[in-house]
């Protein structure tokens, strides 16, 4: 069953087109993959399903779990179960880590009518998922991302994934700035996500990432089209040519 | 103008019905001199250019000679479980102060008939509020912690504005000396009960060498109501002095305070925040003369202004000549959280020695686009993510209260407000 169903999707920034009509569909328990190269719209996809302001959408639709998800604000989609890595997390100091986890678990019990956990209880509940992705409670403490290194701030996008336990989730460039170790972690927090349940999108520029991550499907994008969809070769092919053939169907 | 400074002044015969004596007669009789001298300020006086009292004038409020005590101290006073000694409409109430079992080296009692020290720090001629304070006030509470003691528990001032059938103005008046070496940790709650109510308060404040303390305030008075503040410190050698002072409430306020450091090698903080939302006018002024050689300042207010509040915030520090190696800091931040806010910064350094150092430093700025983004991209609603942001603002303020029992009533004290604002 298809959880999420992008129809022909257009969307303009400063009145400029970025999307030219993406047409994408994933069903329940799959990973799908994008790949393109720089400005081939990647980001803006996901900056579009995800909500961010600033993002004219021209023409197109996209379902999610059979609801229009662009009549819904950037929070409403969240608490619906989209969930986006960032590719650059940002930081918020003054707000500890802890308290900005607490507060999103605790926007969903909000609107599920649930009691709302305190910081005590909270710290109880992630323990073991801070663990698994070999994060301190002294991680816990720090401002939101702020003096942390590349491999940590990826690393508490994905401690939020799994303490949100989203539907579906984009992965945008969450290799990018990673070394071969903290990218093995990171992946193995991914896998350890996926489930029937749980759609991914995993987006990327290079074809590294999807050897942890192994995905259902390979898209790949340039000019705001997605030009091919294939299976997991189909990321090898472009490991090995680039992405030159597409940028030139694209002219 | 005379007759509209008579009118300011009809409280202090029934002020002086109620606490007289040579001595505090006679300091009242210079507070009116001053006042009388100094007139009201109009936006034409330098001090008070970006803070216009027309509609304190316009309240045309009357002096309160007595009034009955409320059934409690309102809710949102700071909630400290310690000794407090409440004020009602500038009069002490046995009845509502719970002063009982004082920790020894710790007195808190009405002014004495022959106090030499009340008006000793407070500056009158100029200051047309602090000197109508000083003509008006009908009681006023002294705070002394004797030398050498350092008394564990916080103290707690509440002064409550009661509501009236007319306008009210009430002057209520602090008297706080820490001994030489002694340590204290003291709060004030300003307070009201509803109605148009003028709070004029007057606090000095005496801080003996080697000595610390740390001096809390909470203003969140009814927002139709006006308060007008003077509070007037003296530092001692090799002490410490911290004052954090938080504005939530009234529809105009000034929080004005200067600081003598009157001894090398001591601390001074002044710490502040003011949040304002719907109509609000707060005001912080300060001023601070570095009177010695070899004393330090860190001054740091922020502002939050919601709707169409404004803020105004002038900071003065004056070094004299002989004021040497004095390392001073001042910063002052503003935040905008709508179109129609408005703020005045102005720093102002006066800096006659050679071997400073001196910084200030002002910003206005708004809530970060990509940190809302942030906040809203994990679930939690824009109001909800503008409301962590500031209240992350804020609480790098409130964080540096160094009392532990007033810091958390601080804390509650701004949340609950911030949830007021972004509800």
């Amino acid at each position: 069953m298809a959880l999420i169903e992008i129809e022909n999707l257009h969307a303009t920034v400063d009145g400029k087109a970025i999307l030219k009509g993406i047409d994408l569909t994933i069903d329940a328990g799959e990973v799908h993959a994008i790949m393109g190269p720089n400005g081939s719209g990647k980001s803006t996809l996901s900056y579009v399903l995800s909500g961010r302001d600033g993002y004219e959408i021209t023409d197109g639709s996209v379902k999610f779990d059979g609801e229009d998800l662009l009549e819904m604000e950037a929070d409403e989609r969240s608490r619906a179960g989209l969930f986006l890595a960032f590719q650059y997390p940002v930081e918020i100091p003054g707000v500890t880590n802890s308290t900005f986890l607490r507060e999103a678990v605790n926007a969903r019990r909000k609107e599920a009518g649930e009691k709302e956990v305190d910081a005590l209880q909270f710290v109880k509940m992630i323990r073991a998922k801070t663990k698994e992705l070999g994060m301190s409670d002294e991680m816990l403490k720090r401002a939101v991302n702020h003096g942390f290194s590349g491999g940590e701030k990826k690393r508490n996008e994905i401690l939020q994934m799994a303490i949100l336990e989203p539907k579906f989730a984009i992965l945008d460039e969450t290799d990018s700035g990673l070394d071969i170790d903290a990218l093995k972690i990171v992946s193995e927090g991914v896998n350890a996500l996926r489930g029937p349940e749980r759609s991914m999108l995993v987006i990327t520029h290079y074809q590294r990432l999807l050897n942890y991550i192994v995905p259902d499907k390979v898209h790949v994008m340039s000019d705001g089209r997605i030009q091919k969809t294939g299976g997991k070769e189909l990321a090898e092919e472009l490991e090995a040519n680039g992405y030159a053939d597409y940028q030139e169907n694209a002219a | 103008m005379s007759e509209e400074l008579d009118t300011f002044l009809t409280g202090v015969n029934g002020a002086k019905q109620q606490l007289s004596s040579p001595h505090l007669d006679h300091l009242r009789v210079k507070g009116e001199a001053a006042f009388r001298a100094t007139g009201l300020p109009t936006v034409k006086t330098e001090a008070w250019k970006f803070t216009g009292i027309y509609k304190i004038r316009q309240s045309n409020a009357a002096p309160v000679i007595s009034s009955a005590d409320p059934s409690a101290i309102p809710a949102n006073a700071l909630a400290v479980d310690c000794p407090t000694v409440v004020l009602v409409d500038g009069a002490i109430s046995n009845g509502l102060s719970k002063l009982d079992n004082l920790p020894g080296g710790l007195t808190v009692q009405s002014v004495q008939a022959d106090d030499e020290m009340i008006g000793s720090e407070l500056p009158l001629e100029g200051f047309p509020f602090a000197s109508l304070n000083t003509a008006s006030f009908r009681d006023a509470v002294v705070i002394e912690v004797a030398a050498g003691q350092a008394v564990e528990t916080p103290i707690h001032i509440v002064s409550i504005s009661t509501e009236g059938k007319v306008p009210q103005i009430t002057h209520p008046r602090v008297s706080i000396r820490v001994g030489k070496g002694a340590i204290a940790a003291i709060a004030e709650s300003h307070v009201g009960e509803g109605g148009v109510t003028h709070s004029n308060p007057a606090v000095e404040v005496t801080v003996g060498d080697g000595a610390v303390l740390t001096h809390v305030k909470l203003q969140d008075e009814t927002l139709d109501s006006f308060h007008t503040a003077m509070t007037a410190v003296t530092v001692g050698e090799k002490s410490v002095y911290e004052n954090v002072s938080i504005m939530n409430g009234a529809a105009l306020a000034r929080n004005e305070i200067r600081t003598t450091i009157n001894g090398s090698h001591s601390e001074t903080r002044l710490l502040g925040a003011y949040l304002g939302s719907g109509s609000q006018h707060l005001d912080t002024t300060t001023f601070v003369d570095h009177a010695v050689a070899d004393t330090e300042l860190d001054e740091v207010y922020k502002g939050v202004l919601a709707d169409s509040s404004r803020g105004v915030f002038q900071g003065k520090i004056l070094v004299r000549p002989d004021s040497q190696r004095t390392d001073g800091n001042q910063m002052s931040r503003a935040l905008l959280l709508s179109d129609k806010a408005e703020v005045d910064l102005k720093p102002e350094l006066e800096i006659y020695a050679d071997d400073v150092k001196c910084s200030h430093g002002a910003t206005v700025g708004e809530l970060e686009e990509d940190q809302l983004f942030y906040l809203q991209a994990r679930g939690m609603p824009r109001a909800k993510a503008r409301e962590i942001l500031v209240d992350a603002f804020v609480m790098e303020i409130v964080d540096r209260i160094s009392s532990t029992p007033l810091r958390d009533a601080m804390a509650d004290a701004v949340r609950a407000h911030l949830a007021t604002m972004f509800k």
